[in-house]
């Protein structure tokens, strides 16, 4: 083969192979918008399997759109603004996703402030359901989770029948200003496959 | 002469070579669009059976699926739909869609063909397969069930299948009292399950927020 043809065979692969890969890169990728409120930092990292994870961009500005690889992995990592919780979204870059929103919930100090206003609505939430038998058990403190709409304690049994001694779990949530009980009947583990309208880390964490 | 037929030696090495480059260019192309990709193969009995994939026209044969969740129907006149739901990942699967026969002509029909009936069983036994392997990797506690401890306890674990949710299993305790219950709790995480993750029957326990509770299936 002459030089100019082994020349030409290789323009002939450049040609075909070049502007397909320069619409594979461009079509492998996709805007997201992140908007977010009562936080003061927002990074957009991906995961690492060692070392840290990497941060891809920065976020000045609710709104902020950014160009990310598609099917991949990705999450929003914020510090929550006083009274707000630091935390992550996680997100997958799908054709339906195009905006990821960040709205933290209180922090654990502020609804511990919370929680002193409403233990007595939900003691009586827990009495009006239960009477008689909450008489039974010993009402811990328990927590409020997320912005205070979700409730969750443990339940101490001092009753006499110590062959069904156990503690049990409860999780509760305010709507319409009125608590009401979300997992019935409180039981020694909360499942999710029970309970798929309770938010899991909320149950994983009554269930700890 | 011989520079004609030089000529004709060069072109015809320049067509070969486009040829391979273009083959290649194919073949490139197709790698790429495919990477990210999972290599399912459907099998479908009877073969005409009419094959819908998350709800749109699909046929069977090799697929190559990005790894997601995936439903696949298959109906035809005369039998019962087979519907099979996927999880794909990385690793390549096969999955069988073999609609029951109903209709007289229908079983008439699978009677006929012993090798078509084989081949059913055989497509049959993958899904079932593939399913318990499923089950087997939402719940990875199951590997050391049944379990009796003792000392340790006492309590027993034990597990079902459950009707109530699709490729559902419930964990059974029984044998206990409140402190055997704690330690099959502990037990249950020590083997890197949370009791989150599962329905968990306490058999001795009368819960005394619902003491005419039964477990059941319904």
């Amino acid at each position: 083969m002459t030089k100019r043809n082994i020349f030409l065979v290789i323009l002939l692969v450049l040609v075909l192979l070049i502007p397909y890969g320069i619409f594979s890169y461009f079509s492998s990728t996709q805007s997201v918008q992140i908007e977010y409120k009562n936080t003061s930092t927002v990074e957009i990292k991906q995961l690492q399997k060692t070392g840290e994870d990497k941060i891809i961009k920065d976020i000045k500005s609710s709104g902020q759109s950014v160009r990310l690889k598609k099917n991949q992995d990705y999450f929003v990592s914020y510090k929550g603004s006083s009274g707000f919780a630091d935390g992550k979204v996680e997100f997958k870059v799908t054709p339906d996703k195009t905006k990821v929103s960040i709205n933290p919930y209180y922090s654990e100090s502020k609804l511990k402030d919370l929680l002193a206003n409403e233990q007595s609505q939900i003691q009586q939430a827990l009495k009006e359901k239960y009477p008689g038998t909450i008489g039974q058990y010993q009402i811990q403190a328990g927590k409020l989770y997320r912005w205070g709409e979700w409730y969750g304690t443990t339940l101490k049994y001092t009753g006499p029948d110590q062959l069904n001694a156990d503690t049990l779990r409860v999780v509760l949530k305010k709507e319409n200003n009125t608590w009401k009980i979300a997992t019935d009947p409180p039981d020694i583990t909360l499942s999710k496959n029970v309970y798929p309208s309770v938010p899991e880390d909320i149950l994983r964490d009554i269930n700890k | 002469m011989q520079d004609n037929n030089t000529i004709r030696l060069s072109r015809l090495k320049l067509l070969v070579g486009l040829f391979f480059v273009i083959v290649f260019s194919g073949w490139a192309m197709t790698q790429i669009s495919r990477s990210g990709e999972t290599k399912v193969v459907v099998h479908i009995i009877p073969e005409d059976a009419q094959v819908t994939m998350n709800g749109k026209p699909a046929s069977g044969g090799p697929l190559y699926l990005k790894p997601g969740e995936y439903t696949f129907s298959a109906s035809k006149n005369g039998f019962k739909t087979d519907t099979q739901k996927l999880t794909v990942g990385s690793e390549a699967q096969e999955v069988g869609l073999l609609p029951e026969p109903e209709s007289a002509e229908a079983k008439e029909w699978l009677e006929k063909n012993p090798r078509i009936q084989q081949a059913r069983e055989s497509y049959g036994g993958l899904n079932a397969n593939r399913e318990g392997q499923e089950v087997q990797n939402q719940t990875p506690i199951l590997e050391f069930l049944p379990v009796t401890l003792v000392e340790d306890g006492p309590f027993s674990i034990d597990y079902g299948k459950t009707t109530k949710r699709e490729k559902g299993v419930f964990l059974e305790i029984s044998d206990s009292s409140p402190e055997g219950r704690e330690k099959a709790i502990s037990w249950i995480r020590d083997h890197q399950q949370d009791p989150t993750d599962l329905e968990i029957r306490y058999v001795d326990f009368v819960n005394p927020f619902s003491p005419n509770r039964e477990y059941s299936n319904d």
